[in-house]
């Protein structure tokens, strides 16, 4: 239910948003047409993941352009690729007044993980809001993360059936993770380059504590416009 | 028109997506049933709880209680080897053995709520309650013969608090790698983080899998405790064997959090127990059985334990950590059969 209320939300958004205008090129968004690489770094459901990302901004005909694009993690330098993210990206500017700007997005989600015990594949979808100020060099602000997984599918190994629970059933399971985050977004423009860092705190989507694992998440990345 | 449709189609999608998986929460599932879902288990009712309960033997023998590490990190099912036969003996040919799952733990009824938990703070999971169980267990099958315990770890200490509150009721204890008897020691063992590598791949497993599972309800916290442990997160000090693991029924991530709850420690988690204060009053030798491989709960810790006790005695087990209960139940029954056969 939550999914489909930002769902609603974020269209609702979309649609609002009126015919383009003059677009200023501005830290951390992209103009009609131009082109982003990055890469990124930091502590993101693992310690020093790495991050590559594609993303370029397209006139849809709204006030400013969107950011579709795409990006692929994996964690820990560990490129074995039993543990990897892949996300479709979008994200639209649904108000902006002078620098104050709100942004929303959503990307689906594809996460997954092997582990002595189970390997799991997660499908979902990310819902951000950031809520900042942007100029041509800065963009600065608040950022808030919620990750719903809509279903996953689960497989136990030998290790699970023979040592905890022989009876588990394999398949696919509804509503495994939630996920939110809430954190501050810095990004600077440095001619073709943007600079960011973000950070904040990290908890599931009833604000619960992670076991065993931090409850913040930080990140660094680099980004080259073309 | 087209983007709605779009949408429309996203969010049909989607309901149909998260119609289709089962429930992660339905017993049996990810993670068994307990005697609550399930009443074919093997179960007593005691202390208004119903704990997972079994017995061997001949009800007319001795009884023996098995009391198991924890809290919540353990159950039964780690004693379950040492029910065979060794040497030609076996604890069911002269004793009558029973095994359970404390409160909280194993197949036994779940407590608590998840933050409570995480406080020390759930009220069904505490001291008290841990001992009013056990009392109600000797009542029920022992209520006039002196009885028989074994306890492993935390299950050690959970003895302990027996013998202090009924010194008079307990023949013998066997205790195998104990933990501490009172605050005093447990507050200097100051046990370290689990995890040794923070770039390893059970750290970067644990850590990623909370993409995919998170741990907001009993179920789920269970079964992300399971990732820890079972995906090397243990800890390294306690020298698990790594290719014949110790089994579990359900890892009791709530009661483990909670640890030894409001009545054995404080709110910034200081340990306040005390199972010494009547222990002198116990004569009788108490055996204890310690692996080589233990750094933490060594023959010079349980130095500290013993010297509690009027009588005991130490014995070694050589080639194996904490799970020695698992590893090497064939040891344990010799001991245990010799030292019986001295006390009783």
């Amino acid at each position: 239910m939550r999914t489909i209320l930002v769902l609603l939300l974020l269209n609702l958004f979309y649609s609002n948003a009126t015919i383009a205008q003059e677009e200023v090129l501005r830290s951390g968004m992209l103009s009609s047409n131009e082109n982003l690489i990055g890469i990124t770094t930091g502590m993101d459901y693992s310690i020093l993941p790495l991050t590559l990302s594609y993303q370029r901004g397209i006139d849809v005909n709204l006030k400013h352009p969107i950011r579709l694009g795409a990006e692929f993690t994996v964690p820990m330098f560990d490129f074995d690729l039993l543990d990897f993210r892949f996300k479709v990206l979008s994200e639209a500017t649904i108000l902006r007044k002078n620098n104050f700007e709100i942004r929303g997005g959503m990307n689906l989600t594809l996460v997954h993980t092997k582990m002595q015990t189970e390997s799991m594949t997660s499908i979902g979808a990310d819902f951000d809001l950031f809520v900042g100020f942007t100029n041509d060099k800065w963009n600065v602000g608040l950022k808030a993360r919620y990750n719903q997984v809509v279903t996953t599918f689960i497989k136990h190994t030998d290790k699970y059936r023979d040592n905890v629970f022989e009876g588990a059933v394999d398949g696919w399971y509804r509503s495994t993770a939630s996920n939110l985050r809430i954190g501050v977004l810095l990004n600077y423009r440095i001619k073709k380059f943007d600079i960011h860092i973000e950070g904040g705190i990290s908890r599931t989507g009833t604000f619960q504590s992670y076991l065993f694992v931090p409850t913040i998440y930080g990140l660094v990345g680099v980004n080259f416009r073309f | 028109m087209q983007k709605t449709i779009l949408i429309i189609c996203a969010l049909a999608s989607i309901i149909l997506l998260s119609s289709c998986g089962k429930d992660p929460l339905e017993a049996n599932n990810l993670v068994p049933a307990t005697v609550d879902d399930d009443s074919a288990l093997p179960a007593l009712e005691v202390n208004n709880t119903r704990l997972h309960l079994e017995t061997f033997g001949d009800p007319n023998n001795q009884a023996i209680i098995f009391l198991h590490g924890g809290p919540g990190t353990g159950d039964y099912r780690a004693f379950t080897r040492m029910l065979e036969r060794y040497d030609g003996y076996a604890l069911t040919d002269s004793f009558f053995v029973i095994m359970y799952d404390q409160r909280g733990a194993g197949l036994s009824r779940r407590y608590g709520d998840i933050n409570a938990a995480y406080s020390n703070s759930v009220p069904e999971l505490s001291l008290a309650n841990y001992l009013q169980d056990l009392e109600g267990i000797v009542d029920h099958f022992s209520p006039n013969q002196k009885i028989i315990l074994f306890g492993h770890s935390w299950g050690g200490m959970h003895a302990m608090m027996y013998v202090n509150a009924h010194p008079e009721k307990v023949a013998a204890v066997i205790l195998s790698e104990p933990g501490s008897f009172n605050a005093a020691i447990e507050n200097e063992l100051a046990l370290g983080i689990a995890s040794t590598n923070l770039l390893g791949e059970a750290t970067n497993d644990v850590y990623w899998s909370h993409q995919n599972i998170s741990p907001n309800n009993h179920q789920m916290l269970d079964y992300s405790f399971m990732n820890g442990f079972y995906n090397g997160l243990g800890p390294d000090y306690y020298h698990f064997s790594e290719t014949d693991l110790l089994p579990i029924f359900r890892f009791g991530s709530v009661a483990s959090l909670n640890d030894l709850g409001a009545d054995g420690m404080d709110a910034d988690g200081v340990y306040t127990f005390d199972f010494t204060t009547n222990l002198s009053q116990f004569t009788t030798k108490v055996l204890f059985i310690n692996g080589d491989l233990n750094e933490i709960l060594t023959p010079e810790f349980q130095d500290k334990n013993r010297a509690y006790l009027p009588n005991s005695e130490l014995k070694m087990i050589y080639g194996v950590g904490h799970d020695l209960i698992w590893i090497k139940p064939g040891e344990h029954i010799e001991l245990v059969k010799n030292y019986l056969d001295e006390v009783l």
